[in-house]
């Protein structure tokens, strides 16, 4: 006896974004979905911007790591709620592990929560987590190559943060070529150039996402 | 790796399948058809990995073959599930 079903399996990670994004909307929840490739800055930055953000936002972590607890651990400092998400050496972070998550949030009492994705800049582009906000770190010592290599990541993200910007001529990198190979494949995005490692650098980013939540919340 | 993710939702898929139909209920699962589109974004062989180790204990499924067709439409999709007469 043969069933005819034809499902999109990827459909399935979809609806449950959705709801997350449901849930999140309900409970006045902003979610960002922190994505880049391995080692490009994404807990460097968390560090670093953090402490400005959570003096007028209340803020919850979801880490995710293939293995470890080593992010969790460098942002542990901050005393925020955090969820350790291990997938077990899968290479993203999908709709139903945050899912799970966010049963295990305070949903009531936060304003903004951060997602750090695995490191990877091709799977998670297309698993939906039901995010307000994609923001991808991009590093410029991958190489000025990359947006047109990994465009899903790049084309999907509605921030990108370049960093590392202080190694540019290190790594023969033109800045200014490399922002505008990026507009090209996603001309709607906002573009923040930054180098994590050094918080002087982050002030605009901060303020923009502070002012972004804050309006966002408050609808 | 993002296999183990989709044989996590396949599963999903077949289980509300089984449970949407009375005549399926108690009946084993022959085989699982997926139609799937070149470029290959899942690889069968890694799915195949996941998808066997977690339904290795459930004795309605545990016996299936999967069965991969090639399709014009872009995805992954469980195109048909075969259970027993
Ligand atoms: N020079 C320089 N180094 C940076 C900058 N941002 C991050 N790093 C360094 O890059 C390395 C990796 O940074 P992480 O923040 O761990 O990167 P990540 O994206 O969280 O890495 P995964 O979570 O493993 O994917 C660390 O040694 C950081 O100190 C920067 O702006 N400039
Ligand atoms: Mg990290």
């Amino acid at each position: 006896m043969e069933i005819k079903v034809l499902k999109n399996v990827m459909q399935k990670n979809s609806a449950i974004g959705n709801d997350n994004r449901d849930v999140f909307h309900q409970k006045g929840v902003y979610t960002i979905n922190l994505t880049s490739s391995p080692g490009a800055g994404k807990t460097t930055l968390l560090e670093n911007s953090l402490p400005e953000l959570m003096k007028s936002l209340n803020i919850a972590i979801i880490e995710g790591d293939p293995y470890t607890t080593r992010d969790a651990e460098r942002l542990a400092h901050l005393n925020l709620p955090t969820i350790q998400v291990n997938t077990e050496g899968g290479c993203h972070l999908d709709a139903q592990m945050i899912s799970q998550a966010i049963g295990e949030l305070d949903l009531d009492n936060i304003d903004l929560c951060v997602i750090e994705n695995v490191g990877n800049l091709v799977c998670p582009a297309a698993f939906d987590l039901g995010e307000t906000l994609r923001v991808m770190v991009y590093s410029i010592t991958e190489g000025a190559d990359k947006p047109k290599k990994y465009y899903n990541m790049f084309q999907g993200s509605h921030v990108i943060l370049i960093n590392k910007v202080e190694l540019a001529e290190l790594c023969n990198i033109d800045l200014e070529a490399t922002y505008q190979e990026v507009r090209e494949i996603n001309p709607t995005c906002k573009i923040f150039q930054i180098s994590a490692t050094r918080p002087e650098t982050l002030i605009e980013w901060n303020s923009w996402l502070a002012h972004t939540v804050k309006k966002a919340i408050c609808q | 790796m993002h296999e183990a993710s989709i044989a996590k939702y396949v599963l999903e898929i077949v289980q509300e399948t089984i449970d949407s139909d009375p005549c399926c209920q108690n009946k084993l699962v022959k085989s699982i058809t997926f139609a799937l589109s070149r470029p290959y974004t899942v690889y069968p062989d890694s799915f195949e990995f996941y998808f066997t180790e977690l339904i290795r204990d459930i004795p309605q499924i545990c016996g299936t073959q999967l069965i991969y067709i090639d399709s014009d439409q872009r995805g992954f999709f469980v195109s048909s599930i075969d259970f027993e007469d």
